[in-house]
Formats: C-alpha cells, sequence, structure tokens
C-alpha cells in the first residue's frame, strides 16, 4: 500500500471511528429521553415520537396501501407506546421497541382485513364522501409523472396483487426487508422471534412471489 | 425440468440458499459452498440471476412516503390524544385516591352523597379548569416567524385559531396566529409585520387548506393592508376561488376598502357577472359603487358595460335593481 492508499485507510479509519462516537452519543441521548419520558415528560416522549415517526408512517402506508388506516396505525402505535413506556426495559433499542409496537399493529391490521376481505364494500362507490385531501395529493403527484404512470400501473397491479397473496407475516417479513432494508436478525428482534423462523417466512414470500410474477418476467 | 415446475428451477438443496443470497442474507460457509457451487451449476446461475430479477421488478413498486402535511396532521391528532390521555388519568387517579372501590360499596348511602356532591363541584368548577387548560401543555415557540420557522414549515401548518386585541388610536390591532405545524407555533405582531401578514396570505392563497373561521380572520385583518398590492392579488384570489361564500363577500369588501387597481376592479367585475351567490354578486355592485363614489372607477368603460349587461340579463330582480341604481351613480362620476 502507497503512501495516498494509507492516508485513505486512515480517512476512513477515522470516519469510522467518528460515526460510531456519534451512534454513542445519539443512543445516549435517547436513553435520557426516555427516562424523561417514563417520569411523565410529555416533551421528551414527543422528541421521541418525532425521530421515528415517519418511518412507522411509511411502513404503515406502504403495508395497507392507504393513508387513512395508515393514520389510525400511526395513532394506534404512538399511543400503544406510551400507556407501555413504564414497561420498557432498555434491552433492545428504543427504536426496536417502537418498530415491535408497530409490526405487531401492522399485523394485527393485516389480519382483521383478510378476514374481512370478502364483505368488504367496494371503495370509492357511489355517494360516498369526498376523497381524503392527503390522497388526492398523492394521486396527483403519480399523475403528474408519466414514467410512474405508463410503467407504473400495470406492474404495479400485479405486484399488489402478488403481495396481498402472502399472509401477513410473510408480506411483512418481505417488507421489511425488501424495501425498508432491515436485515433479518433485525426483523427477528422486531417480531420477537428467531432469525430462523423468519427466513423460513422469507423464503415462502419469496416462492409465492414468484408464482405469482412468473408470467411477468 | 419438469420436477421444478413451482420452484425457481435451481438445485432443491440450494433453491433457499439462493434466496438469501440475493437478498444478501447469506455468510460464512454456506455462502462459500453456494458460491463455489454456482461456478459449476448453470442452472442455480440462471436461479439466481431469475431471483435478482424478481427483486428488482418488486423494487419497481411504487412507494408511498408521507408527505410532511400528512406527517404534521397525524402528529396534531397524536398530541390531542395524548393531552386526553393524560387529562383522563390525573382524573382516574384523583377518584381512585379519594374513594376507593371497596370503600363505596361498603357505604352506598354515603357514595351517592358523595358523588353528587363531587358531581356538583366538578360542574361548578369544570369551566374555571378548561379554560386554564387552553394551553398547550409544553410551551409554544412563539415570535418572529422568519426566525422561528421555515418555508416547509409553513407548507405544513395548520392555523388553528387566529386571536386579535384592538390596539388605541388609529394603531393596527395586535394579532396573535396559532399555528401547529411539526412543533406548536405561535405569531404575535400587527399586520404591518412581515411574517403575520405572510402568514395571512398562505391562509387565503391555500384557502382549501384552513376553515372559514381562519380565513375570514385573515381576510378582516388584511383589510388594514388593502392598499398593499400582494394583499390585493391574494383578496382578489379569495373573491374568484374561495369556496365560503361568506369569504367572498367579506373579501369584496376589503377590496373596496383599498385604492384598486385594475386587477381588483377585474375581480369583482367577474364576481358580479360569474359568482352563482347572490349576495357576493350584490356585494360586488356595492364594491364597485363605492370606488365609483370615492372616483377611484376611472374611465373605463368595462365597467359601465358589464353593469349595464347585468341589470337586463342578471336572473335575480334586485341584482338587476341594484345593477341599474348603480349605472345611474356610476355614469356622472366616469
Amino acid at each position: 500500500m502507497g503512501i495516498m492508499g494509507m492516508s485513505a485507510a486512515l480517512d476512513a479509519a477515522a470516519g469510522t471511528a467518528q460515526a460510531s462516537r456519534q451512534r454513542a452519543v445519539q443512543r445516549a441521548e435517547e436513553q435520557v429521553l426516555v427516562r424523561q419520558a417514563q417520569a411523565g415528560n410529555r416533551p421528551a416522549f414527543e422528541e421521541l415520537v418525532r425521530r421515528y415517526d415517519r418511518d412507522v408512517l411509511r411502513l404503515a402506508m406502504n403495508l395497507v396501501r392507504g393513508s387513512e388506516d395508515a393514520r389510525d396505525l400511526y395513532q394506534e402505535v404512538f399511543l400503544r407506546a406510551y400507556r407501555n413506556l413504564s414497561r420498557f426495559r432498555f434491552e433492545c433499542s428504543f427504536y426496536t421497541w417502537i418498530y415491535r409496537i408497530a409490526t405487531n399493529v401492522c399485523l394485527d391490521h393485516l389480519r382483521r382485513k383478510n378476514t374481512r376481505k370478502e364483505e368488504q364494500a367496494p371503495q370509492n362507490a357511489d355517494g360516498e364522501t369526498a376523497p381524503d385531501f392527503f390522497d388526492q395529493q398523492m394521486e396527483q403527484r403519480a399523475a403528474a409523472n408519466p414514467e410512474l404512470n405508463l410503467l407504473g400501473q400495470e406492474l404495479g397491479r400485479h405486484i399488489d396483487a402478488a403481495l396481498d397473496g402472502l399472509s401477513p407475516r410473510e408480506r411483512m417479513v418481505f417488507e421489511l426487508k425488501h424495501y425498508e432494508g432491515l436485515r433479518l436478525r433485525a426483523i427477528g428482534d422486531m417480531l420477537g422471534t428467531s432469525e430462523e423462523t423468519v427466513k423460513n417466512s422469507l423464503f415462502r414470500a419469496t416462492r409465492k412471489m414468484r408464482a405469482s410474477l412468473g408470467g411477468m418476467r | 425440468m419438469q420436477e421444478f415446475k413451482d420452484s425457481s428451477g435451481a438445485c432443491p438443496e440450494y433453491e433457499s440458499q439462493i434466496v438469501f443470497y440475493a437478498a444478501e442474507e447469506l455468510e460464512g460457509a454456506e455462502r462459500d459452498a453456494l458460491e463455489e457451487h454456482l461456478d459449476e451449476c448453470a442452472r442455480c446461475v440462471a436461479a439466481l440471476d431469475a431471483e435478482r430479477k424478481l427483486l428488482e421488478m418488486a423494487g419497481a413498486h411504487e412507494r408511498l412516503e408521507p408527505t410532511p402535511r400528512m406527517l404534521a396532521s397525524c402528529r396534531n391528532r397524536l398530541e390531542d390524544s395524548l393531552d386526553e390521555m393524560d387529562h383522563r388519568n390525573i382524573w382516574t387517579r384523583w377518584a381512585e385516591s379519594l374513594f376507593p372501590a371497596h370503600w363505596l360499596a361498603l357505604h352506598p348511602a354515603a357514595s351517592v352523597a358523595t358523588l353528587l356532591l363531587v358531581g356538583f363541584s366538578v360542574g361548578m368548577l369544570a369551566p374555571w379548569h378548561s379554560r386554564g387548560q387552553n394551553a398547550p401543555l409544553h410551551s409554544p415557540v412563539s415570535g418572529s416567524m422568519a426566525s422561528m420557522f421555515n418555508p416547509q414549515e409553513l407548507q405544513s401548518a395548520n392555523v388553528s385559531g387566529i386571536n386579535w386585541t384592538p390596539s388605541a388610536g388609529n394603531q393596527p390591532p395586535q394579532v396573535q396566529v396559532q399555528m401547529k405545524t411539526e412543533r406548536p407555533i405561535v405569531v404575535q405582531g400587527t399586520v404591518n409585520d412581515s411574517d403575520v401578514k405572510r402568514v395571512l396570505l398562505y391562509v387565503l392563497h391555500n384557502n382549501e387548506r384552513f376553515c372559514p373561521d381562519v380565513r375570514m380572520s385573515a381576510v378582516e385583518l388584511l383589510r388594514e393592508r388593502a392598499n398593499d398590492p400582494e394583499v390585493q392579488k391574494a383578496l382578489s384570489q379569495a373573491v374568484l376561488t374561495d369556496r365560503n361564500a361568506a369569504v367572498r363577500m367579506k373579501a369584496l369588501d376589503a377590496l373596496s376598502a383599498a385604492k384598486p387597481d385594475d386587477a381588483s376592479v377585474q375581480t369583482m367585475l367577474q364576481a358580479l357577472t360569474k359568482d352563482a351567490n347572490i349576495g357576493v354578486r350584490i356585494e360586488a355592485i356595492n364594491s364597485l359603487r363605492e370606488i365609483s363614489e370615492r372616483g377611484e372607477l376611472g374611465a373605463d368603460p368595462r365597467a359601465m358595460n358589464v353593469l349595464q349587461q347585468t341589470m337586463r340579463t342578471d336572473p335575480n330582480m334586485y341584482i338587476r335593481l341594484q345593477s341599474a341604481a348603480a349605472v345611474q351613480e356610476v355614469q356622472p362620476n366616469q
């Protein structure tokens, strides 16, 4: 390794060390916030909410593919977290804990949705109330992107159908792995199960997706 | 190949490993073994390729991202629920500590009397208590907006209330705008402060996002600065686009308070000819009459033409009569 190479390696090592220090500081800050929130400090809890709520909302939106349900899930996740904050024992990170609640709430929702699916009335039926403002915003955004329209519509329908064919747990694992980019071990922690079980769910999900999307390739 | 019809086409013992390899979840000896196998098995290479294409295809699925507005609305709703929960918890704890359930069960007569007394006291005291509760539980950020929040926050803001108090003499009223963004913000000052003005203009330009009361207050306050071209533009937009007729009427009234520019007159004429609401059309005639009385309508023949046309063709008789009266008044002034 030349001098330039050594210098680059040292820079990289210094960068990694700095990032690691920053993470440690963030973890310490978070622990303080959690303790304050556990002592009844509302602003501290709200600060914790602000750190993770975008991720939770995005997860809910993409799992249920609807903003109204996603908002209800968001509400349920953080109210549940608030009620159970005293039970948090720092055995995992707060992020993992909040995601565990979020995945539980979303799984319950997906299970209920699966059992109701056959009874459900079609959406946007005549006489329904005006569409939600935020939904409209998203539709308009999508409509303004012709590429998304052309490529996305047909493929999107097929992928939606394929994802719908997964069990709630398979759907959750596939989402967390391939869309949220989490490691299987972390997913296991969140779902309160072993990495091996998560692997099985991912394998089954992939097989089903392959069977559903086979014709598209 | 028939035996692999429902699977990936890989050798059965490697099928699951190819799935985890493509997902970058295969490590150590298992990974090494699979890589060795891939060097000599075309069928598994093809299966891995197909697996990666499948993930690529699934990755092309449109991802939904929460908008700042949606996030702000979720946070506001959560905050309200937490307030409610905290409030309920305080009362529950207080009641439980005062009257344990077993005591109530053992003394039924005393329990009834006590509960009546408590109910009466709560009824008398609750209004005082709730007045004190109007303030948010945590202190909102307040002060000049330029230093307190950025344009993105303004875009996701929900104006929850506009309060104002009259000032002495000819001074403009003191305004307090309560905003709920990702954090509560209170903007204070007079309408002459550029920050306050900016929020009020934002309300009118984005009228679909705010309730009629807030829009009415914004128009009322901006009337003080009706000669400002930016304000005239916002008021004109309110006249032409606001869904609430009362807001449109108020905006017309505010426009007529200023020395009108060409666009303002055009707005009044459009309201007169196009607005479906009779009240708004009458207000448009009144506005034209008012500025004509002040000699500010100018020599523009369009106003006279429109009024004459309305006098003949408006479906409402009262408007036809008012238009005729306006024609009489406007003519000598032009």
